[in-house]
């Protein structure tokens, strides 16, 4: 019968301290690895999230993070929109009605428009165009995947991909048709657009998307900006008759920018560049999503997560504590196990292991179920987190962190365990037998 | 005067498997003086033998099972088992020593309750040199009549079954002394006879030297080997004296 034999029927002669004890630090445990792996997952998703294939951000004057965070997460609000012309300013001639390239069209590699304030059943609705998926990433330098059917053409007005969260929670295939509201889930319904492209699943943000061919968003009640009085040069130049909105009328809430090198001059430096000069106008404002959420990151997320990482590394000292009280409380009885042992031949190092492989066991156990449990919140939680982060968190989802715990808890669990170990240690077995 | 006995008093003949000389120990109670528990100029005890050893209440017999077995150390003295002079052991060879050629058995049986009748003598096996003999465990146990409780913890056997557990356990490690501190004592006068047969019975089979202790007249007598403690324990003769009696 070996060491690990022996400590394990102690456990279970008293199997319920042990049960409780264990309990305790199973308790711990899941509250430690669902901080951790909430955190971690959060915090992936956020870094992963700002290099979807664009670096930079153009929006309304506001907050850079509240642009970021609507732009990319599809979360907070929308600042306000800008206007067409500004979208214009980054397209080459050849994208532009007159054929003249706009002020930072050199500066420009990508510049993706989105149009946002519609919803459907709950999830953001996108009107953008097929570059979105054409051009930009969903991640790693990948391009988006399609689980079923395809990219929206930009001529296909009426035309919507779904993001893999979306169709799966609302169980709609390619073919069907879906009509937004507008401002709300409870606002005035626009057309219907109809499904014809599903997305593979991502794990960012696009997963909860549904994104229109803007140019049937466009053409929703409450979506073309009044003008006054005649058109401007700019809808002289739309093509006639071709039904849709004048450009005049048209704005976008941001537009998802890659930047290009100027000749001579570094990536860095001409986006920093680039941000400068239009932060420094009146019109909009540019954003770096990998700054912003650094910031985010730097000033809330991680702060936080390192607070409750310490309250959750308190309640796993404390029940390692637990141990402890366990197993002196237990003392009585374990001295006169151990004095039977010593009676029988056992060396004093081997009750001394016995105690701490049994402390070690009900650490191991308990960390082993406060794993499999505190997985199991993230499994359960992963939806809710889901559907308000935008990140993606199921029972599987793991952190390097959560490596540490395993020397952690049998540190901890032996150092719990060192006190009523040296007093099995010191047993005095004619004492305990006589 | 006291007895010492000599290999001479065995009746097999055999050279001495214990062997005490001049081995003294003291107890010092807090603010008290040391109070001589054991001084014994010579006992000897052959292998094969089967002793008892007849001794009031604070006569020193379960100090001298702990001396014998090595959980106490003499202040003074040597103490041989099989030829080697344990005194000069250090502890966990001691202990080792205990586990491989030292049975005990105790008046309260002293069985880990959470383990079963034949994790009882596993758990023996588990400290000794030898490798652990489930077989063998198994076997002694259907020895002593248990053959059918081999997984009953303690708490489900009887009062008897559980000292023959005890027995079995003692002989787990096929050692050459097997020591028993009053092991009839918590038993009734019906399963006595039971247990003094079993200890005499796997000890002769075995060839295993029993060393009986007791206070009990009718349990010494059933022994071919029978000693009083007073006889050759001068400490007690000494307390005798001071406390005015006769040695």
């Amino acid at each position: 019968m070996s060491l690990l034999g022996i400590a394990w029927r102690n456990i279970r002669q008293r199997a319920l301290t042990s049960g409780l004890t264990a309990l305790s630090m199973a308790l711990g445990v899941a509250l430690v690895v669902a901080t951790l792996v909430t955190g971690g997952v959060v915090k992936q998703a956020f870094e992963s999230g700002a290099g979807l294939g664009y670096n930079m951000i153009i929006g309304a004057k506001g907050s850079p993070l509240q642009l970021v965070l609507n732009s990319v997460y599809l979360i907070s609000k929308p600042i306000e929109n800008i206007s067409w012309q500004t979208y214009e300013a980054f397209l080459p001639s050849t994208e532009r009605a007159d054929g003249v390239d706009g002020t930072w069209a050199a500066s420009t590699e990508t510049a993706v428009p989105i149009c946002m304030g519609d919803y459907y059943r709950g999830h953001r609705v996108v009107g953008t165009n097929a570059a979105y998926f054409d051009r930009l990433r969903r991640g790693n330098g990948q391009p988006f995947a399609f689980a079923a059917g395809a990219n929206f053409r930009d001529d296909d007005r009426y035309a919507a991909v779904l993001g893999s969260q979306v169709a799966a929670t609302l169980n709609i295939a390619v073919g069907d048709a879906i009509a937004p509201t507008h401002g709300a889930d409870d606002g005035k319904v626009h057309d219907p657009f109809q499904v014809v492209g599903i997305l593979a699943r991502t794990d960012t943000p696009v997963d909860r998307g549904v994104f229109v061919n803007m140019e049937g968003f466009y053409l929703q009640d409450g979506h073309a900006k009044p003008v006054a009085g005649t058109d401007t040069a700019e809808t002289a130049a739309e093509p006639p008759g071709d039904g849709r909105l004048p450009f005049s009328q048209r704005e976008v809430t941001a537009i998802l920018l890659e930047t290009a090198s100027l000749p001579g001059l570094p990536a860095e430096l001409t986006a920093m560049g680039l941000r400068n000069a239009i932060n420094e106008g009146r019109d909009a404002q540019a954003a770096l999503p990998i700054a912003e959420i650094r910031v985010l990151l730097d000033l809330f997320v991680t702060p936080l997560e390192l607070l409750l990482l310490l309250v959750t590394t308190l309640v796993v000292i404390v029940s390692s504590v637990g141990i402890l009280v366990s197993m002196v409380g237990s003392s009585l009885e374990r001295s006169r196990d151990v004095a039977i042992m010593r009676a029988l031949g056992a060396r004093r190092r081997v009750v001394l292991a016995t105690v701490l492989i049994e402390a070690i066991l009900l650490a191991v156990g308990g960390g082993g179920l406060g794993w499999l449990l505190g997985h199991a919140v993230v499994g359960l939680i992963g939806p809710w987190i889901a559907t308000n982060a935008g990140v993606a968190a199921g029972f599987f989802s793991f952190t390097l962190a959560e490596l540490l715990l395993v020397p952690l808890l049998i540190v901890l669990a032996i150092l719990a365990a060192l006190l009523p170990a040296v007093a099995a240690y010191r047993t005095d077995v004619a004492r305990w037998l006589g | 005067m006291a007895v010492a006995p000599t290999p001479s008093s065995s009746p097999t003949g055999s050279g001495p498997v214990i062997e005490l000389a001049d081995v003294r120990k003291a107890f010092t109670v807090p603010g008290g003086e040391p109070l001589t528990i054991l001084d014994i100029p010579s006992l000897q005890i052959a292998a094969g033998d089967l002793v008892a050893l007849e001794g009031q209440s604070g006569s020193g017999k379960s100090t001298l099972l702990n001396v014998i077995s090595g959980i106490m150390r003499p202040d003074a003295g040597r103490v041989v088992i099989g030829g080697i002079d344990i005194t000069r052991l250090a502890e966990p060879q001691r202990d080792r020593l205990r586990a491989d050629r030292i049975g005990l058995v105790f008046q309260q049986f002293n069985l880990l309750p959470g383990f079963t009748a034949l994790e009882n003598v596993l758990v023996a096996m588990a400290f000794g040199t030898r490798p652990t003999d489930r077989g063998r465990a198994a076997a002694l146990l259907t020895a002593v009549g248990l053959g059918d409780r081999l997984h009953h913890k303690p708490a489900a056997l009887s009062i008897g079954q559980q000292q023959r557990v005890a027995v079995a356990r003692a002989l787990a490690n096929r050692p050459r002394v097997l020591l028993a501190d009053e092991p009839t004592a918590s038993i009734d006068p019906a399963h006595q006879q039971q247990v003094i047969d079993l200890l005499q019975t796997t000890c002769r089979d075995e060839g295993v030297a029993l060393l009986v202790v007791t206070h009990a007249p009718e349990v010494a007598s059933q022994f071919p080997v029978r000693y009083r403690l007073e006889d050759f324990n001068r400490a007690v003769a000494a307390h005798a004296l001071a406390a005015g009696g006769q040695p």
